[in-house]
């Protein structure tokens, strides 16, 4: 994916850090633009394409709750910032609305703001941390080797899950360490099919889930996201080939959770996934969050779909819904949580 | 720019039938309309503003229509607009009943349903009783305001409620199931 990179721009406030200068010699051919902390609105205003890279530090916050959504249930998630954007061009991503912009930002002063973080880390009750929600967590690491410094970071931090979510199958820096027991390497999956048209330019199922079977193998353990699920005509038999395709390559007992959550969207979202994907309008209803989402019925039927096959494979893999209703959880699972924080103590109680 | 091409393209609003150019001087709100309107193909712009004009669409039905019309065109290439200035409507309230009609073409399902719970919901309903239901269907729970003033009525709430249970059990299967009940 480097080769996707066309431009880097770096911010004078970073430009000597290590980390600034691992990136910088792995892109080896780009000759950085410098910039001043005061220019990066303009830079970001002028140079808002995906093939451009900024190298900055970070505003704000390193760790924060998953903005989630209201009124639905919400599992207590925790993102680290790492960095913004995404190479893969999938249609339905909430990145596009979300951040508004198309560049690449990596935030170079991890290392200082992790060892700030340290103390809270420590103290922390058991959480699940991620990097993949703003951007991809492994689709720059063959220049950032981050997934290295956040595997060692928290490596004896048992109280923390580190997830590292991704479409990727950049692997190579995970393999190169000794695994841990408290990382979590995540595939978001589909069938091929909507791969193909709405996640154009990312690693194959085969791929993926290969790159899972091989993290696995190391030692690792893995997690699947069936999320953004997409109901269309055959959808039942093409999840089930995956839900089989995935327990083929990788040992149930390797599997932390799986989880499912189907296709939905801001008001900002909604057009431009239309736009882009217009075989799949669908009569997507505003929910009690105002988001867009296929009807409650059929998101019922799709996720006891998916239970009942996962179920034939594993019958105690950790299985949840993203944000979704008490309904949609009594419905599928004969139970709900009566709050977010009753869901994050069950899901903890599953997986740590 | 090439020869004999003039700069002088017209603006959204020139493009407007006389009546809506006419709206958007005396409305700036209709400005919304239009920005809306110039998301569609521009030959079809007329029909669109003919059928605005036809059904007396106010500035909010006028924008839905617009914007469902572009979700339609993008579903459906060949979406044939001019076949809405032919529906048959029923009613005095003929924007209503357009957006009514317009919104069945784009949401089969949910309309459908929307209309079972309307139907199911008057049913329901009476003075003193009166059931409650989000229509966007995500709650599996039906809610019941009931106004009591004396015990007697607590009977004849229940001797009401008993009389409905069939259409309540259907209303309840409709939640439950949608159409598949």
């Amino acid at each position: 994916m480097d080769s996707m990179i066309k431009q880097l721009f770096i911010s004078t406030a970073v430009k000597d850090l290590p980390y600034t200068q691992q990136i910088r010699s792995a892109l080896n051919g780009l000759t950085p633009k410098y910039f001043s902390p005061e220019e990066l609105c303009n830079i970001k205003a002028n140079f808002d394409r995906q093939d451009v890279l900024i190298i900055t530090s970070l505003q704000g916050e390193l760790l924060k709750d998953c903005p989630g959504t209201t009124k639905y249930s919400c599992c207590g998630y925790k993102i680290l910032n790492v960095g913004l954007n995404c190479l893969f061009n999938c249609s339905y991503c909430i990145l596009q609305d979300y951040l508004q912009s198309k560049q690449q930002v990596v935030f170079a002063d991890i290392e200082e703001q992790l060892a700030k973080l340290a103390p809270k880390i420590q103290l922390m009750k058991q959480s699940r941390i991620g990097t993949g929600e703003f951007t991809d967590s492994l689709i720059l690491d063959h220049l950032t080797s981050l997934s290295v410094k956040l595997v060692n970071y928290f490596r004896h931090q048992k109280n923390i899950l580190l997830e590292l979510k991704t479409k990727s199958t950049n692997i190579e820096n995970l393999l190169s360490i000794e695994a841990t027991t408290n990382t979590v390497v995540s595939w978001s999956i589909n069938p091929q099919n909507i791969m193909n048209v709405l996640e154009k330019g990312t690693p194959s199922l085969r791929e993926r889930l290969s790159a899972a079977s091989k993290v696995a193998q190391h030692g690792y353990s893995v997690a699947f996201h069936f999320d953004p699920m997409v109901l269309y005509e055959t959808y039942a038999q093409d999840y089930t080939k995956v839900v089989e395709a995935i327990f083929a390559h990788v040992p149930k007992e390797s599997i932390k959770w799986i989880s499912l959550g189907t296709l939905r969207f801001t008001k900002g979202l909604k057009p431009l996934f239309m736009k882009r994907s217009p075989l799949f309008i669908d009569e997507f209803i505003a929910g009690d969050d105002n988001k867009f989402r296929y009807l409650r019925q059929r998101r019922v039927k799709a996720y006891a779909l998916m239970l009942e096959q996962i179920r034939k494979y594993s019958s105690d893999t950790f299985v949840y819904l993203c944000m979704e209703s008490q309904a949609v959880w009594e419905e599928v699972f004969g139970f709900h949580f009566s709050d977010n924080t009753d869901f994050e103590k069950y899901f903890n109680s599953k997986v740590f | 720019m090439p020869k004999g091409e003039s700069n002088n393209k017209p603006s959204m609003a020139q493009l407007l039938p006389l009546p809506l150019r006419e709206k958007l001087e005396n409305e700036p709100e209709f400005q919304k309309v239009v920005a809306e309107l110039a998301s569609l193909p521009q030959s079809d712009i007329p029909t669109v503003a003919a059928l605005m004009e036809k059904y007396r669409l106010n500035i909010n039905q006028s924008f839905e229509l617009c914007q469902t019309l572009r979700e339609l065109l993008l579903k459906d290439n060949d979406f044939n607009i001019s076949g809405l200035a032919k529906l048959e409507l029923e009613g005095a309230k003929q924007s209503e009943a357009f957006m009514l009609a317009l919104r069945a073409i784009r949401y089969p399902q949910y309309s459908e349903m929307k209309a079972k719970l309307k139907k199911y919901l008057s049913q329901l309903n009476s003075k003193n009783i009166k059931f409650n239901y989000k229509d966007n269907f995500e709650s599996l729970t039906l809610d019941l305001v009931a106004n009591i003033r004396n015990p007697e009525d607590i009977e004849l709430l229940s001797q009401t409620l008993i009389n409905k249970k069939e259409v309540i059990s259907q209303l309840l299967s409709l939640i439950k199931n949608g159409l598949d009940d």
